[in-house]
């Protein structure tokens, strides 16, 4: 770092408040125990039925996933056959749920212990349903498709002779037959076939319209996300099931994965005359959106309350769930045994989040905790200069704000902590007395400024306040009448300017002779 | 007696604890054992960096590994560990840093700042 023998002053001015996200974060996870002393409170029957009925799900959506993962591999021109089978695969998940006295959403509502779960494999059949509807949509458009499909073929045959007149259709003459064949007799499926099979004889590009090129691109990229949905919900079903939750570090790895499989389907279009340059451009940088979207919400999901949220909701899911259904089973010393665990277990990480809160997000002047947690890093949240405790203060200049608690490794600062915060970084700080205000006077950036009493400043000095109308007539001996309001240093200056040489006096000169 | 009280009877921090310059905490790792860690006290001076990484992290682990053993200190170890236990490392952590009697104050304060007062 340059000037790092200079002895700078950062100065923090707190405008924020603290403690309000704080107590509706915690009220957030204490109604959560709410809604489990309430599942607890209506004793073994509802939970017995919600057992009951999460098993006869599981049993119903295993058979479904398996079709649902064929589904996922399709693509949608030939998803009619295979969506039909899942839709029955959800109907009779529907009826297990509503055979077992609730439905699936009823279930939702109910149970916040199994929230995770249901809500997952609730996403999971809203996916799977909203394909369904798009399935059959395609089935009553399957005669425009037809004609669809005549035109298409027309099309083709086009150029198709257009290539052979050219010279440019290398097609073995096999090849040929079968592809005037199909173009004789056409359909979605042979249409893709004779495509791929002038691709193959005839120049990329040559029998294809931008618009034939631009709707193949976009029924890949189409596919290729709709696959991404479905193996995504295919993951997270089974994150429901298993009560497994991917790491941070794998979903950002997802999400990488993810920008890497689209640029390679960007390129592969570019390569096969599908895209044009611009549009590969287009599609990559739509990508790198996408992606920094992902990364940035991820980030923003695993924030530290959220962590303690995801990890509240995993015992939930997973072990107090068993444990809740095993007790009631049991009774007696065993449901005591399971409260005082499930409550200490609780208790901790509610406390961990109070503590959090306090550390993080409070006002330390409004809660009164300046005391505890200033002490100790020497109240950075109450303003003024600090430095901790072995930091080093290094030339950074100019002003910044940050509003939530920031992590400033050049100065070993924390700032934010207390809500929306100014810092100001001031090189080559002096003291200074400026029209009558002293003043902390130094450089930041390339700008010098000056922190001094806001107070002073509106009235405009610390002495007299007001405006100051002098009167200069040019009579002998010259004389400066002040005509209202007076500061005593502007007569001086005038009056000391007049005696010396100056730019004053030039001027009194020149209009005097 | 609400879910912190329960929590701070739990944690069972004493000033003896604080004289003594350790704490023993029982724990339960991912694989369903169990056992005793070491927390102990840090110098004063030591404790504004610990406490500014936590604040900047936001991870209980960089609050928890200077107060270790070596042995106990490493990632697969504090990884191993249930989402109620380290949670609990952290708070008797805290409690280190700033007392038993602090520690019972700020879970006061951030029970009134819930309660809107």
């Amino acid at each position: 770092m340059p000037d790092t023998g200079v002895q700078y002053t950062v100065t923090i001015a707190k405008t924020g408040e603290g403690a309000v996200q704080a107590a509706a974060e915690l009220k957030a996870l204490q109604s959560q125990a709410a809604a489990t002393n309430v599942a607890l409170g209506a004793g073994g029957a509802q939970l017995a039925v919600l057992n009951t009925s999460t098993k006869s799900a599981t049993v119903s959506l295993k058979a479904f996933q398996h079709t649902a993962q064929l589904v996922g591999f399709q693509t949608f021109p030939q998803l009619t056959l295979a969506a039909i089978t899942a839709r029955e695969a959800i109907k009779g998940v529907q009826m297990a749920a509503v055979a077992s006295g609730l439905s699936v959403a009823a279930t939702t509502g109910t149970f916040a212990v199994l929230a995770v779960s249901i809500l997952s494999t609730t996403w999971a059949i809203k996916e799977f349903m909203s394909m369904m509807e798009a399935t059959e949509k395609l089935e009553k458009s399957m005669s425009a498709a037809t004609s669809q499909a005549a035109d298409s073929a027309n099309q083709l045959k086009k150029a198709l002779r257009e290539a052979t007149a050219e010279g440019l259709n290398t097609l073995d003459p096999l090849v040929m037959e079968r592809v005037q064949k199909m173009l004789a007799r056409p359909t979605l499926q042979n249409l893709d076939i004779v495509r791929k099979q002038m691709r193959e004889g005839i120049p990329a590009g040559f029998f294809q319209s931008q618009a034939d090129r631009d709707r193949q691109a976009g029924e890949q990229t189409a596919d290729f996300e709709r696959m991404q949905r479905l193996v995504q919900a295919s993951l997270e079903y089974n994150q429901a099931l298993s009560g497994f939750t991917i790491s941070a570090a794998g979903r950002e790895q997802n999400i990488n994965r993810l920008y890497q499989e689209r640029l390679a389907l960007y390129r592969q279009l570019h390569e096969t005359g599908l895209y044009t340059e611009k549009q590969l451009q287009m599609a990559a940088d739509e990508a790198t959106i996408k992606r920094l979207a992902g990364l940035t919400a991820l980030k923003r999901e695993l924030t530290s309350v959220q962590k303690l949220g995801q990890q509240a909701a995993e015992v939930f899911a997973s072990q107090l769930s068993a444990s809740i259904v095993q007790a009631f089973t049991e009774g007696g010393e065993a449901m005591r045994r399971f409260a005082s665990e499930f409550f200490a277990t609780l208790a901790q990480m509610m406390l961990q989040l109070a503590i959090m809160r306090i550390l993080f997000g409070s006002s330390g002047q409004s809660t009164g905790t300046g005391g505890l947690i200033g002490g100790l890093i020497n109240k950075a949240a109450l303003g003024g200069h600090f430095a901790l405790g072995g930091a080093r203060l290094m030339a950074g200049g100019g002003l910044a704000e940050v509003t939530q608690a920031t992590y400033l490794p050049r100065f070993n600062v924390i700032a934010g902590e207390a809500g929306r915060e100014m810092l100001t970084v001031l090189a080559r700080p002096r003291m200074m007395e400026i029209g009558g205000m002293e003043a902390v006077v130094g450089n930041a950036g390339a700008e010098r400024l000056a922190i001094t009493r806001a107070e002073d400043l509106a009235r405009g000095g610390a002495g007299a306040g007001g405006q100051i109308h002098l009167h200069v007539s040019l009579e002998p001996g010259l004389r400066a009448e002040i005509v209202s309001q007076s500061v005593e240093g502007a007569v001086v200056r005038v009056t000391q300017d007049a005696q010396r040489h100056t730019r004053l006096r030039e001027a009194i000169k020149t209009v005097s002779s | 007696m609400n879910l912190i009280d329960l929590a701070l009877r739990d944690l069972g921090l004493t000033e003896a604890d604080m004289q003594r310059g350790f704490k023993d905490v029982a724990v339960r790792l991912r694989d369903g054992t169990e056992r005793t860690v070491r927390l102990s006290v840090i110098a004063p001076r030591l404790r504004p960096p610990v406490l500014a990484r936590y604040i900047a992290t936001e991870d209980a682990r960089t609050l928890i590994r200077p107060m270790l053993a070596p042995d106990c200190a490493r990632d697969d170890f504090l990884d191993s560990l249930t989402a109620p236990s380290l949670a609990k490392l952290a708070n008797v952590a805290i409690g280190l840093f700033v007392g038993p009697e602090n520690l019972r104050q700020m879970a006061a304060q951030a029970l009134t700042a819930e309660r809107g007062g």
